[in-house]
């Protein structure tokens, strides 16, 4: 069999070169390519210490405890209401004060557990919120 | 040979586009962010990428790491304070910046006529609001905040040829109210040196922004109402400019129905009363942050009468029952 193949025809061809290079190209280009956070349905992204450790729709009830630096610490997710911290074990609760959120961009921060609730997807109405 | 080096080649082009992926990625004009914990609350810087992606948050990482400076420098709390050393042992102040920043908040008092203080440490360490360790959640008996409000005055404070001392060996500073606008104004300046034309600086309760997110295009920010009930203004920025808010409504807690909150009246020692929140709106981010405390104090009807002397200074004033007062049209944008 291998005698009736010209040989030229079992050796890489320059534009078997060109092919590999695009289709590492392109690989390299999917793999490193950043995904995209905006848009999409309203969710609340739980960040501690700079690492995101949960992400929770905000249309479907939900719960969620951790423990940090500063005891446990809990978040609700009531659907029509938004999300906040519903426990915390930190003496002044500024976090729960905070009440709920719901709107793209709007977050709840707990310092002694730094840890951050951020609302993200949707159309943000603001570029930045203030109490 | 020639195969190898072909191969070679395709690798480096290959390791190139992942080691620059963020730069070749990331649009012109994607809005960049960075969020921090420091200063006591949760920073973030966010400006559209002009300049490059790696550059933009290099130089966004460059304001962030300065205001963590600050929030160290600033720190009464720190040992590593001159703050702390000027509170605990009476070392006198003489670090530059910290002069010029305390010179500014004495200048605030004296404009205000001391309805912002920044000597208040001792009567805040009574309440206990700033402590992340314990908080009192009870009322101090009228004896303890007669002997803490003793301990405070900003005229006690003296700075001469560059140094500050005290008149008064109880007094101590704390530049709680004001340092978080200085580091905002010291971000904005680490931004521009870097090239970013254009950010937004989000600290706390207190925002300033310089330029434009996209051509054509204005910063907005929303203000939510005091008692969280969806927001009360939406904000639009054409020019440099900045807010800040104090409130009632994050540091205090109730006892028999009573709001006792965070922002103390120098006058007496007890939470100010008349005002849910204040927020004032100018270019300077330091004299935005101590005149929000010092407007919160004075009540609705003596800050609006304050302000006419200062038509420049926009502000919107929330009193205790709820009335909003403004400055400009606050519907939105």
């Amino acid at each position: 069999m291998e005698e009736s193949v010209p040989k030229k025809l079992l050796g890489p061809r320059p534009q078997d070169y060109v092919l590999g290079a695009i289709l590492v190209l392109a690989s390299v280009a999917w793999l490193a390519a950043p995904t995209s956070a905006g848009g999409g349905e309203l969710r609340a992204r739980l960040v501690h210490d700079g690492r995101t450790v949960g992400e929770l729709p905000l249309d479907a009830p939900a719960t969620r405890s951790f423990n940090f630096e500063a005891g446990e610490i809990a978040v609700e997710v009531r659907p029509g209401r938004g999300i906040h911290i519903s426990e915390t074990h930190c003496p002044n609760k500024i976090c729960m004060h905070e009440g709920w959120i719901d709107r793209p961009g709007e977050t709840i921060a707990c310092l002694p557990n730094r840890f951050l609730v951020e609302i993200e997807g949707g159309e943000p109405e603001y570029d930045a919120v203030v109490n | 040979m020639k195969k190898a080096a072909i191969i070679l080649m395709v690798l480096a082009a290959a390791a190139a586009v992942y080691v620059r992926r963020e730069d070749i990625f990331t649009p012109k004009g994607k809005i960049l962010k960075r969020s921090r914990f420091t200063m006591d609350t949760i920073c973030t810087i966010q400006a559209p990428n002009e300049l490059g992606a790696s550059r933009t948050e290099a130089a966004i990482d460059k304001a962030l790491d300065r205001m963590s400076e600050i929030g160290v420098k600033f720190n009464c709390t720190s040992p590593d304070s001159p703050l702390y050393q000027f509170n605990h042992y009476r070392t006198p102040i003489t670090d530059p910046e910290l002069v010029a920043v305390i010179k500014e908040a004495l200048e605030v008092s004296r404009t205000t006529g001391g309805t912002y203080d920044p000597t208040m440490e001792p009567l805040e360490d009574l309440w206990g609001f700033y402590t992340t360790s314990k908080s009192s959640g009870t009322v101090p008996s009228p004896a303890a905040v007669r002997d803490a409000l003793a301990k405070t005055g900003w005229r006690k404070i003296i700075v001469r040829n560059g140094e500050v001392t005290a008149t008064d060996k109880n007094v101590c500073l704390d530049l709680g109210g004001i340092a978080k606008g200085y580091a905002i104004g010291e971000a904005e300046k680490v931004l521009k040196a870097e090239g970013v034309t254009s950010a937004l600086i989000l600290g706390g309760g207190q925002v300033q922004v310089f330029g434009h997110p996209s051509p054509g295009k204005d910063w907005k920010v929303g203000v939510r109402n005091p008692r969280h009930d969806g927001y009360m203004a939406g904000l639009v920025f054409p020019d440099e400019n900045g807010i800040s808010t104090s409130g009632d409504y994050e540091r205090y807690f109730i006892v028999n129905g009573v709001r006792y909150h965070h922002i103390m009246d120098p006058a007496n020692g007890y939470p100010a009363r008349g005002t849910m929140s204040v927020s004032v709106m100018l270019p300077d981010p330091t004299k935005a942050d101590a005149l929000s405390t010092a407007l919160f104090v004075m009540g609705p009807r003596k800050a609006i009468e304050f302000l006419k002397k200062y038509p420049a200074i926009g502000y919107i004033i929330v009193d205790s029952n709820g009335k909003i007062f403004s400055s400009r049209d606050i519907s939105g944008s």
